[in-house]
């Protein structure tokens, strides 16, 4: 069976650190990195993923672009997406939720809560 | 710089990945014995429905003290199961107990090695301060604070930082603020008494000495957190003793190096070092 992809998207390498981290506690997950919006794209064109998660504010593609991209694309109707904010991204969530993002999960990050969304989202128990 | 280090396999990665495996072992047991303990549940049910059809089964004319000896002995074989079961319920809600205790240890050591490891992989001023507020925003969830630095001789610490506003907007700090008092006067992050009542707009709620050695080098000062973020946890305690103990070192050392790129010596300027502290 194919191994499942995760994608995470974010400028800070804290961040996707500390994602990376959680995401390897779910079994038969593989995790890849994207620095921004455009490596996503170029990444989701040479591999398939399963679910991405993305940050919103980054540099030369943000969050809000990329969910949009992505939807957009026929090859990618049905993949996941979920978006990282703040509190002070209300307007931001709402949007992305709109342009097809799938779930959303707030700062501070907790391990629980991001493997709790993937699983739920990829269908695993 | 980032993208290199992050490719490379260090002994920290191989830290964190057998601390994984230990508790990814932990959860497989954890596991097993709650499949275990179904086993012998449905064991129970299945041993319920066979005394009852033994009852039902037996010839109408077995004498009544064979019929009461076979009774009794049912009864002790129910009777042990139960407890059986019984304690394999409290095994199981204490197994319960500490795959969450796990689980959240689990939590803070992730949480701790990644502040440490991008805290420690930066030679650069401004990517470490910058790391400083990603810790902040993102592990502890703070929402409005700043990075401050002691003023020379004057005990006041003024902001180099901050997230949520701009440095020059926060006050300087002095030691007439009793947190700040408490956070240098012990070297340990204060946390404002919540019997205080509501802070005003320039008093910090948390105060985080970045000590280098025992001297305080600055502050870290919490204004607000997100709106979220609705109590302060034990891992954001050890957040904040995590940069206590280590944020000063890594900016005062990535500043020294930014002012003086030429700083790293031939080999032999360090070992000449080494031996003059020998002597």
């Amino acid at each position: 069976m194919r191994e499942l992809q995760a994608l995470i998207v974010e400028d800070s390498p804290t961040m996707r650190q500390l994602l990376a981290l959680a995401l390897a506690r779910i079994r038969g997950l593989h995790v890849a990195q994207a620095n921004d919006g455009l490596d996503a794209l170029k990444q989701l064109a040479s591999n398939q993923f399963d679910i991405i998660l993305t940050d919103i504010n980054m540099p030369i593609m943000d969050g809000l672009k990329l969910v949009k991209r992505v939807r957009n694309d026929d090859r990618y109707q049905g993949l996941p997406i979920v978006i990282i904010t703040t509190e002070g991204g209300e307007e931001d969530r709402k949007r992305a939720l709109a342009l097809g993002a799938n779930a959303y999960i707030t700062k501070p990050i907790r391990a629980p809560q991001v493997i709790e969304t993937v699983k739920a989202l990829l269908g695993l128990s | 710089m980032h993208d290199a280090d992050e490719n490379q396999e260090t002994p920290i990665d191989e830290k964190a990945g057998t601390i994984r495996q230990v508790f990814r072992k932990g959860e497989q047991f954890i596991e097993e014995l709650l499949a275990e303990n179904e086993r012998l549940k449905m064991r129970v049910v299945q041993l319920e429905d066979e005394l009852q059809s033994a009852r039902q089964s037996v010839p109408p004319d077995t004498s009544a003290e064979k019929l009461q000896r076979i009774l009794e002995s049912l009864k002790k074989e129910h009777e042990t199961l139960r407890r059986r079961y019984e304690a394999i319920l409290q095994d199981s809600a204490r197994y319960k107990e500490r795959y969450q205790s796990i689980e959240e240890e689990n939590e803070k050591m992730a949480n701790l090695f990644v502040a440490s490891y991008q805290l420690h992989s930066t030679m650069d001023f401004p990517t470490a301060t910058q790391v400083v507020i990603e810790i902040l925003l993102n592990f502890v969830g703070a929402g409005r604070f700043g990075i401050f630095l002691a003023d020379g001789s004057s005990p006041s610490f003024s902001p180099l930082a901050a997230h949520g506003a701009e440095p020059r907007d926060l006050p300087v700090l002095t030691t007439d603020n009793a947190l700040v008092a408490d956070a240098v006067s012990t070297g340990q992050p204060a946390v404002r008494d919540t019997s205080l009542g509501a802070p005003t707009e320039s008093e910090p709620v948390v105060c985080v000495p970045l000590r280098l050695g025992q001297e305080i080098r600055g502050l870290v000062a919490i204004f607000s957190f997100l709106q979220q973020k609705t109590e302060i946890v034990q891992l954001d305690l050890d957040l904040f003793g995590l940069l206590t103990d280590n944020a000063a070192g890594v900016l005062e050392s990535t500043f020294v190096l930014g002012k003086k790129p030429d700083q790293f010596q031939p080999i032999d300027a360090y070992r000449r070092m080494l031996e003059e502290n020998h002597a």
